[in-house]
């Protein structure tokens, strides 16, 4: 018999985590004794599954477990019946109206996104209570204090009790702004697991939980900004297998392996972005989409079309003019031949940048592409100086070792 | 659940509008109140006179103190309020959103606070 350890418990919850959590959130009705619930849950499972085996039916296992551990509390603190009796109308009611447990988690999902929230509030939130994380670990996560953390979740599950801001999907008027703040947050969670640190288990839980959510999101609302957010995280997670070498260390795009890339999922991201152009009107979701779709398509990085990723570039900074977005126009304007455009607009973003590390590695791409040596070393020293991360470190400490071999895409935030 | 919406507006501006402007947005309010009372929504709203007309009032040590002015002295000041009965609130966003004044200056929605009989 295999050994049920702690860490095959963990990862099995993990899996229906947000399923049993918006279960328990619908019967309790409140964020707060649900989470308290589902933590007892996880203690009583922890505790009996090694003895039992793990259950079939992980979610209702959680949810008796977490339920029974809520009127235990309640028996001891002798609240009355009238409470538990308030509760087995609910769960009556649960049988008859909710059949579809995972609209009960994108029900979750808009409580926790819900306008009236800060989007950083809205990030802890979701991590928190839809996914599962812990404080810990969504503190190491957004670079926050633990502290800190704990009071923006309090404050605002506090304000989702008060204001009104129920367990409902959204009314069909205003579904465009309860789902773009579910979008961003979905957006951000899965960028914060992809480009986070590298490679972590963390960072894989962020990924697979944002696709997840983002899945689940799109089978009750296939709208088409829904349906290209999906296919960008599906196209930069099918490179997963070939971002990280036998030492765990990061490849960039260009080196990469690319026979150990996904291609099944990269043949769905397609579908899905196909159907969601069909509508016309790209959002900035589908334009980056389609960026990671031109790379994930190409066999070899040579083949790379790279004229068509500068035009996506261009639409994609009508929505959304930011600085790193010019970044990368720019870098993909080098690697279209176009020196003489990319060069004048990299300078001007110095102001904005330049305390950005891969902003200097795309410097040292341009000074290279000039045939400056001098200026791609000091431009190299200023990005190793700037980096933060032990990869990006090794990769341009290797590039200022061997100076006249060119290599890597520097600057380009696609691995 | 009822919801105060409080309206907020840089009052300067909005004394210094022409009448026809002024006149404009009168009728836009007087669509919204109606709209909000057939609706059921209206539990109360009234526009305020400015705040130079304000007096503010504290008690210390049993003495009454009274100032010429406003509580704060902030950008944008309140100028009137409605007090509506909505589902949720998305509902009151959605109202809040409607005020006339959005347009120019904010709405701050706040839930009544329910005391427990």
């Amino acid at each position: 018999m295999v050994e049920i350890s702690e860490k095959l418990i963990h990862q099995r919850i993990q899996a229906r985590y947000s399923v049993a959590q918006a279960a328990l959130v619908r019967r309790l009705g409140n964020l707060d004794q649900a989470e308290d619930a589902m933590q007892e849950a996880v203690v009583k499972a922890l505790e009996s599954w090694p003895r039992l085996g793990i259950p079939d039916n992980i979610v209702a296992w959680l949810v008796t477990a977490g339920m029974n551990a809520f009127r235990d509390g309640y028996r001891r603190e002798s609240r009355g019946r009238e409470l538990i009796l308030e509760m087995a109308v609910t769960e009556r009611d649960h049988k008859e109206v909710a059949d579809d447990l995972e609209d009960d988690v994108l029900r979750l999902i808009f409580m926790c996104c819900h306008p009236a929230i800060a989007v950083e509030n809205q990030l802890a939130l979701t991590l928190k209570m839809v996914m599962g994380f812990s404080q810990t670990e969504i503190a190491s996560a957004l670079l926050v204090q633990e502290r800190t953390l704990e009071q923006r979740i309090t404050r605002s599950k506090r304000k989702i009790a008060a204001t009104g801001i129920d367990f409902q999907l959204p009314d069909s008027s205003r579904l465009d702004v309860r789902l773009q703040p579910v979008q961003q947050v979905l957006y951000l969670i899965f960028n914060e697991g992809y480009y986070g640190s590298s490679g972590t288990l963390l960072d894989q839980a962020l990924c697979r939980n944002a696709i997840f959510l983002c899945r689940s999101l799109c089978r009750l609302y296939p709208q088409p900004e829904n349906l290209g957010l999906l296919a960008l995280m599906l196209f930069q997670d099918a490179r997963a297998p070939a971002r990280l070498d036998e030492a765990g260390k990061l490849v960039t795009l260009d080196q990469q392996d690319r026979s150990l890339w996904r291609q099944v999922q990269i043949r769905e991201a397609d579908v899905l972005l196909q159907k969601a152009l069909r509508h016309g009107q790209a959002d900035r979701y589908q334009l980056q989409a389609a960026i990671a779709g031109l790379h994930s398509l190409a066999r070899r990085s040579e083949d790379t079309d790279w004229t068509e990723i500068v035009g996506l570039y261009k639409l994609l900074l009508q929505k959304q003019p930011d600085p790193i977005v010019y970044l990368n126009y720019s870098v993909a304007l080098m690697f279209d031949g176009q020196v003489k455009v990319s060069a004048p607009l990299l300078h001007e973003l110095e102001p904005e940048l330049g305390q950005y590390s891969p902003y200097w590695a795309a410097r040292a791409k341009l000074a290279e592409l000039q045939g400056d040596q001098e200026n791609r070393a000091a431009a190299l020293q200023t990005a190793l100086k700037l980096s933060g991360s032990e990869e990006e470190m090794r990769h341009y400490e290797l590039q200022l070792g061997a100076i006249n071999k060119p290599r890597g895409i520097p600057g380009h935030r696609i691995h | 659940m009822q919801y105060l919406c409080l309206i907020y507006e840089v009052e300067s501006e909005m004394l210094s509008r022409s009448e026809e402007e002024q006149n404009q947005i009168m009728a836009d309010y007087w669509a919204f109140t109606n709209d909000v009372k057939d609706k059921g929504q209206l539990v109360a709203g009234e526009a305020l006179l400015p705040t130079e007309t304000a007096t503010t009032v504290r008690v210390r040590d049993g003495k009454r103190v009274t100032t010429d002015g406003p509580f704060a002295e902030t950008k944008e000041q309140l100028g009137g309020f409605y007090l509506l009965e909505c589902k949720d609130l998305d509902e009151a966003i959605d109202q809040a959103a409607r005020i006339p004044s959005a347009k120019y200056g904010s709405i701050e929605v706040r839930p009544v606070m329910v005391f427990e009989q």
